[in-house]
């Protein structure tokens, strides 16, 4: 690893959007949301079906147990979690460049970020 | 010939010129044309942004493939077609917010712009459109053969004309409609795929008799079709492989992330995060799990991908199921239109004006967008008339290949500062590589999964490494990826004061 490639990295000599923080943030719940629904899934079907005798399945509402808990139940389950995921845990951030001013964007405006403000470390703007 | 059946089919699908219309009167005349060309104006509300996100990843597969699997080997393919139920929380999540600020920032307009912009390279650019350009249209063409050839048998209308009459329309509203025209239609497909599934069951289910009648039915058959992995062959490293391939990585496919810059606000995102979900649930459940009631139904059909289609067309009148199967046809609609403009970009925006003329002026590039889409429709079209016998091979090729290479540059690179040029070239080359290389060649380098899983593994783990190895990315990637508008501002004059 080269020292300098670091020392770049570790730039703060401009400011950060803190708005991409929150973005990280929020694709690290989608990627949990994901690996739940996956690890739920699988351990739920594989658990209760894997490899056993076809003559022990049983069956509820026309569905082969396994299929009911995860294909129904973990499903249905999981359609209704994202409602919560993000009511409680996404913040609502303006898209605009600079936020809080609309499409247009103005050349003299000083930069504000609407709601969020201060969030994920914004620097000081350097060398101006 | 089938009329009754046809006749609802051609009003509902005819139905999308208006709409096609209404956009484009309503994209006419804004300032910048090719950002309305291609990216509707960023201005989607959240139920066309979720419509057109689902739309365009479900396709044909999720309407006749699935059901076809679950017929000839059972419940675990219903089970491996809901791992993709995630896949809106992915697509328009994963990139989320950071990419649709960005793309404001940098006014991206295609899915290579922000390659070129990230990169810097235009190794990285000529790879990521090439690839597109290829493999969507291999896919678009197997859309089409797919969803002609069961329309067909069904209808009896010969596959000529049908391949005409919806690749010709789909080519033409796309084109002249843009990216606007292509959402609308999506949502009204979307709304047909969302009400035909629904329906199904209702239908289906009186028809056989109810729940326990489906119970003692499905008791009857072969016992492999009911367990784990059983004849599906879903065992522990296939289950994980799909939720990587139909979950995970779609994120990555062109037509579905230029999505993810389209919507209005935070606002729209949000509703169609938390409704994506539900909505796939019911595509994929509407139709695939109809897979086990045709075996209960026709327990002896001969061509396996036929008995959704045939099971609609004998259990209901013929007007409701031609309304029905008219999702299939709109899915595939919806998947083809999203694909010929993401290829239109590539090869106008990306690979034209990227490499041959730089200064080409926005109304020239809106109009060359217009009549590319028309070739690649036009091209489309008849690739889909005369199947050329090296298809099946790009199409197995089309979607793990691309996911495989494209997922880590996109999401890695969106939110890792040390991923640069270096990393980016290797994992789209090793991903792909190793894709093909596992899925042709050498099966052991799969570990017994589907092969895109390890090779975005692979791609990963070249693109971690090329980050602590090669040159970093500059300091204008840095300040143009992390930076606010001013400090980007601030960049540019400095630039310009320097040179």
């Amino acid at each position: 690893m080269k020292p300098e490639t670091d020392r770049l990295l570790a730039t703060e000599d401009f400011e950060h959007d803190p708005r991409y923080a929150i973005s990280l943030r929020e694709a690290w719940i989608c990627v949990a949301y994901w690996a739940a629904f996956t690890v739920v899934m699988v351990v739920i079907a594989w658990g209760i079906a894997g490899n056993r005798d076809p003559e022990q399945t049983t069956y509820i509402i026309g569905f082969p147990e396994w299929f009911f808990y995860t294909g129904i139940v973990v499903v249905g389950i999981f359609c209704i979690v994202p409602f919560f995921m993000i009511k409680f845990l996404f913040t609502d951030v303006d898209l605009e460049p600079r936020p809080g001013q609309g499409p247009a964007v103005g050349d003299s405006a000083q930069p504000q970020v609407g709601g969020t403000h201060d969030v994920g470390g914004t620097s000081e703007g350097g060398r101006s | 010939m089938r009329w009754d059946i046809a006749a609802p089919i051609i009003i509902l699908l005819g139905a999308m010129a208006p709409i096609a219309y209404y956009a484009y009167s309503k994209s006419k005349g804004a300032a910048d044309q090719t950002g309305n060309y291609y990216l509707g104006g960023r201005s989607l509300g959240p139920w066309v942004l979720i419509f057109t996100v689902l739309a365009s990843a479900a396709s044909a597969g999720t309407f006749i493939g699935t059901a076809g699997l679950t017929y000839s080997q059972g419940y675990g393919w219903v089970w491996g077609a809901l791992m993709q139920m995630p896949s809106a929380i992915l697509a328009l999540g994963l990139l989320g917010k950071k990419y649709a600020i960005v793309a404001r920032k940098l006014n991206l307009l295609t899915f290579t712009d922000f390659f070129k912009e990230r990169y810097e390279s235009r190794a990285v650019t000529f790879f990521t459109a090439v690839g597109m350009v290829i493999f969507l249209v291999a896919y678009m063409v197997a859309q089409f053969v797919g969803g002609a050839r069961v329309l067909q048998s069904i209808t009896g209308i010969p596959y000529w004309a049908l391949v005409v009459v919806f690749a010709g329309m789909v080519a033409l509203y796309t084109s002249f409609g843009g990216f606007l025209a292509a959402a609308f239609t999506d949502a009204a497909q979307g709304i047909i795929m969302f009400l035909g599934g629904i329906a199904l069951w209702v239908v289906v289910l009186t028809a056989v008799g109810g729940f326990t009648a489906v119970e003692e039915g499905t008791q009857a058959l072969e016992g492999d079709l009911v367990v784990l992995p059983g004849a599906s062959g879903f065992d522990l490293p296939m289950m994980i492989s799909y939720a990587i391939m139909f979950g995970l990585l779609l994120a990555a496919l062109p037509h579905v992330s230029v999505r993810a810059m389209s919507y209005r606000d935070s606002a729209a995102l949000h509703t169609a995060l938390y409704v994506g979900p539900a909505i796939l649930a019911v595509f994929t459940l509407g139709f695939g799990a109809m897979g086990v009631f045709g075996r209960v139904l026709y327990p002896e059909a001969e061509l396996a991908d036929l008995v959704l289609p045939t099971l609609i067309v004998d259990q209901l009148p013929g007007p409701v199921a031609g309304a029905i199967l008219a999702a299939p046809l709109a899915a595939v609609m919806s998947t083809v239109d999203s694909m010929i403009l993401v290829v239109s970009g590539a090869l106008v925006r990306d690979l034209y004006v990227g490499f041959i003329k730089p200064d080409m002026p926005d109304h020239q590039q809106y109009r060359a967008g217009t009549w590319v889409s028309l070739g690649i429709g036009l091209i489309v079209l008849i690739g889909a008339l005369q199947p050329p016998d090296f298809l099946q091979y790009l199409i197995l090729f089309a979607i793990g290949g691309l996911e495989a290479g494209l997922f880590v540059p996109l999401i890695v690179g969106l939110y890792w500062k040390r991923g640069n040029a270096l990393g980016a070239v290797l994992s789209l080359v090793g991903g792909m590589g190793y894709f093909l290389l596992a899925s042709n060649f050498f099966d052991v380098l799969a570990f017994g999964m589907m092969p895109v899983a390890p090779a975005a593994a692979f791609a990963l783990a070249l693109y971690v490494a090329a980050g602590y190895v090669g040159p970093p990315p500059s300091r204008r990637v840095l300040v143009k990826f992390w930076g606010t508008q001013d400090a980007i501002d601030r960049m540019e004059t400095e630039e310009a004061v320097r040179f």
